[in-house]
């Protein structure tokens, strides 16, 4: 295994930097067109940097969600995983630390080495308690080190417009890392920043549109229950008021011819407001139905001047009670719409009812 | 169609939210539920057309309705 592994290293660094180069931004490119997934994007970098590149083991840091800590993941061949597993292992045995639980601050000030990667510039280094420091001891570092045979490490920032938005680290077994490999990795390290930085972009996007989803959902949930709650309050009223009303004319046919009496006025007082109260009902349980689309239009060919004459009439009353004029203007021939009729009636009554409500007594319309 | 008042009119800040259902003018009665404007919106919408305000304070509104003539036409 070590032989296959050698020999694939070597024909991987005989590759020259550019066409390593060019096969990258193809990757690269092909990834964000067919998967945003921030999670994907970090496995196409780590395909091309173990394969591509040749690097035995790469360490990816982002951002997290609230872009404070850059935060890793592992990445290596299939057949070094025990390795990193026995890595990991060592971690979590000296630190009770997960790999997905190392943290780097964002911001600068928590080490040399760090402050360098987030300046844009490549560090490299034969020890890894550099990179690891302060929070990994200096013994744990040098046993992951032995564990992965690791001897050179590269930390090679990823930019995105010109700002640092995570950062790789390169684990080679060589001794040292020439300046072609770090040019071709701080060229792909640019492209894989754009690529992180449109994923995480992306992520939010996506996060920022399923609230929206979620808070309109809940909006016309609640208008569902308001009017379903509605429509129940106007049914459960409506037999009462009923009854309210059939007892109301029984008692004044009961108390006879006198409309004067004091009984008579009480009761006919407590049938007006019945008769207030029902219609207000109809009116909560038409807009509670209209809300809840469960009426649909009646429409007919209807003659439009008569609609508006009955709807006239309906208003009359009120207008008259306040002794204002109303003039209606029809011309003769108008032709015959398409309408439910009432409620075309319905929208004319209310808007003169309104009118009427809003002008004061002797007032035109 | 329009329907005219030489009434108290609507003030600027109102005419925006007249047609909002449970909405009650300042000046409104309290018993009156605020759903007469915003049913007369759903209907004329139901209906394909729109209904719309001018008013003045102390002048008068004017509400207009427009309202498609829909098929008949075609049939004659």
């Amino acid at each position: 295994m070590g032989k296959e592994d050698s020999q694939k290293t070597k024909i991987a660094r005989e590759k020259t930097p550019v066409t390593d180069i060019l096969s990258v931004r193809q990757r690269i490119t092909a990834s964000r067109q067919s998967t945003l997934e921030l999670e994907q994007v970090q496995q196409q970098i780590s395909d091309v940097v173990l394969q591509g590149l040749g690097c035995p083991f790469l360490f990816i840091l982002v951002p997290d969600d609230k872009e404070r800590f850059f935060k890793g993941t592992a990445f290596t061949s299939k057949d070094r995983l025990p390795l990193v597993k026995q890595a990991e292992q060592a971690l979590e045995n000296v630190m009770h630390l997960k790999t997905s639980e190392l943290r780097v601050p964002v911001r600068k000030g928590y080490s040399l080495a760090w402050d360098t990667i987030l300046s844009s510039q490549v560090y490299i280094t034969h020890n890894l308690h550099e990179l690891g420091a302060p929070q990994l001891s200096k013994s744990l570092c040098s046993k992951i080190q032995k564990i992965l045979g690791v001897k050179t490490i590269a930390a090679v920032p990823l930019t995105a417009k010109q700002s640092v938005v995570g950062a790789m680290l390169i684990g080679t077994r060589q001794d040292r890392i020439t300046e072609a490999e770090i040019d071709s990795l701080t060229a792909f390290a640019n492209q894989a920043g754009i690529a992180i930085e449109n994923a995480r972009l992306y992520m939010k996007l996506e996060q920022v549109y399923q609230e929206l989803e979620m808070t309109q959902r809940d909006l016309i949930e609640e208008k569902q229950q308001r009017s379903a709650l509605l429509l129940a309050i106007s049914h459960e009223f409506k037999v009462p008021l009923t009854s309210i009303k059939t007892m109301g004319s029984l008692l004044a046919e009961e108390l006879g011819g006198d409309a004067q009496s004091p009984q008579a006025k009480m009761v006919n007082n407590i049938r007006r407001s019945v008769d207030k109260i029902e219609k207000r009902l109809a009116e909560l349980l038409d807009f509670a139905r209209m809300q809840t689309s469960t009426i649909g239009l009646q429409l007919q060919p209807t003659n439009v001047k008569s609609a508006i004459e009955e709807a006239v009439s309906l208003c009359l009353p009120f207008v008259l009670s306040k002794k204002q004029t109303l003039t209606v203007e029809v011309p003769d021939s108008l032709p015959q719409a398409m309408l439910d009729q009432l409620r075309f009636e319905r929208i004319i009554t209310n808007l003169l009812t309104n009118a009427s409500k809003f002008t004061l007594e002797g007032g035109m319309i | 169609m329009e329907v005219r008042d030489s009434g108290i009119g609507i003030s600027d800040s109102e005419l925006g939210q007249i047609f909002e259902p449970y909405y009650r003018g300042k000046v409104s009665e309290l018993s009156s539920t605020g759903l007469g404007l915003a049913i007369v919106k759903q209907l004329a919408e139901l209906h394909q057309g729109k209904v719309w305000v001018q008013s003045e304070p102390n002048r008068g509104s004017i509400f207009s309705l427009s309202l498609p003539l829909g098929m008949v036409g075609a049939q004659t």
